[in-house]
């Protein structure tokens, strides 16, 4: 690897220049989460990947404060889901997607058929199966399911990311939930 | 929050074990990403020791210049450089030459030309403000004097060199006393009016 503009580490505060091979092994550290994250959202592998290597070199060439293993995680996880958004927006016209949906599908919900759904099954195998079937849905659906379901966030900060109002989130998890409940009944 | 997201916030731990790897080789592909966007960067070269130039380069340029300075200046005074005729320099030669020969015939003679010239305007000069008949007839007795049909030189020709020098040594003597006696008598008149 290039040894020109290296990304600097800490160590007990002490400001040092990161070795290639260090700068490999920060990559193995995060890249199966971000990736993920980043597929979820996306649905395509090349596209999580690319975005994946690009949030962490960026990481590595704006980081001029020591961050702890969480704060660097957390920075990643958040850059990476909006590079995601981004991409989906920027590729594939997400916006006007989300707003399509919403006046296609009828809001049900679908509270009861995943009650019955989710105690079928263990977690890991339940949550294996919607993540499978995800990749599977439309763009604005997968990307709320995941911010929502995998990422964690509330339905104001995923408007916020989205860049669309939060009644348009809340209606949009309501009917990728019940499709999403569909495909998976569906499921062979 | 509803049912599905307690869910998952209750079995976030379930979601990182189904998780899917990337497919391999992106540590190659990152490093080359890598690689690429440092090449893109602007490199400072303030904390690098500089390169010393080669000695055959600090000696090449200024030789290169210098010689096509040279020939650039030559290329452009060219056209405004004249080429002497080989021929009137060889005459210009003779004639200096035989200019700083005072004992040959062409020089004792062209002597005495320039004498004459210098007389005839004397003589011009001294009767510039005597009546007009005195003037015409001083002019004339000078040109009685000094004429030549045939230049006294050109019948020489053929004679013995040593001869020629005696001859117009002589005539140029006789000539010159006779011209003299001219304007001595014109300052007479002068001096008496």
């Amino acid at each position: 690897m290039q040894q020109t503009a290296l990304p600097i580490r800490y160590i007990s505060g002490e400001k040092q220049k990161m070795i290639p091979k260090e700068i490999t092994a920060f990559y193995n550290r995060y890249k199966t989460r971000l990736y993920n994250t980043s597929l979820r959202i996306t649905g395509d592998s090349f596209d999580a990947e690319e975005i994946v290597q690009d949030t962490i070199i960026k990481y590595l060439r704006t980081n001029t404060g020591g961050m702890s293993e969480a704060q660097t995680s957390a920075w990643l996880v958040k850059a990476c889901t909006r590079a995601s958004i981004d991409m989906l927006r920027m590729r594939r016209g997400l916006k006007v997607k989300l707003g399509k949906f919403a006046e296609e599908d009828p809001e049900e919900d679908s509270s009861q058929q995943w009650d019955s759904l989710l105690q079928s099954q263990s977690p890991q195998e339940m949550i294996g199966r919607i993540k499978r079937q995800m990749l599977r849905m439309p763009d604005g659906y997968r990307a709320v399911l995941s911010l929502l379901l995998f990422e964690g966030y509330d339905y104001s900060e995923a408007a916020q990311i989205l860049g669309v109002e939060e009644s348009t989130v809340r209606s949009q998890y309501l009917r990728g939930k019940r499709k999403l409940v569909e495909m998976i009944k569906n499921e062979k | 929050m509803d049912n599905l997201q307690q869910y998952f916030r209750q079995n976030s731990g379930s979601i990182n074990e189904s998780d899917e790897l990337i497919p391999e080789g992106d540590e190659a592909r990152f490093e080359r990403r890598w690689e690429y966007s440092s090449r893109d960067r602007i490199h400072f070269r303030s904390g690098l020791k500089r390169r010393k130039k080669p000695l055959w380069k600090v000696i090449a340029f200024p030789l290169v210049a210098s010689i096509a300075l040279i020939v650039g200046v030559r290329m452009l005074m060219n056209p405004f450089v004249k080429v002497e005729e080989p021929q009137v320099r060889i005459a210009e030669e003779k004639a200096y030459s035989e200019e700083r020969d005072t004992l040959s015939p062409g020089y004792i003679y062209q002597q005495y030309c320039r004498t004459v010239a210098d007389i005839t305007v004397e003589v011009a000069v001294l009767t510039a403000y005597m009546p007009e008949d005195y003037a015409e007839e001083a002019m004339a007795v000078v040109d009685d004097i000094v004429r030549e049909p045939v230049p006294l030189i050109d019948q020489l020709e053929g004679v013995d060199i040593q001869r020629q020098r005696e001859i117009l040594q002589e005539y140029s003597a006789r000539q010159i006393a006779a011209l003299d006696h001219v304007v001595g008598t014109i300052r007479g008149l002068n001096e008496t009016e």
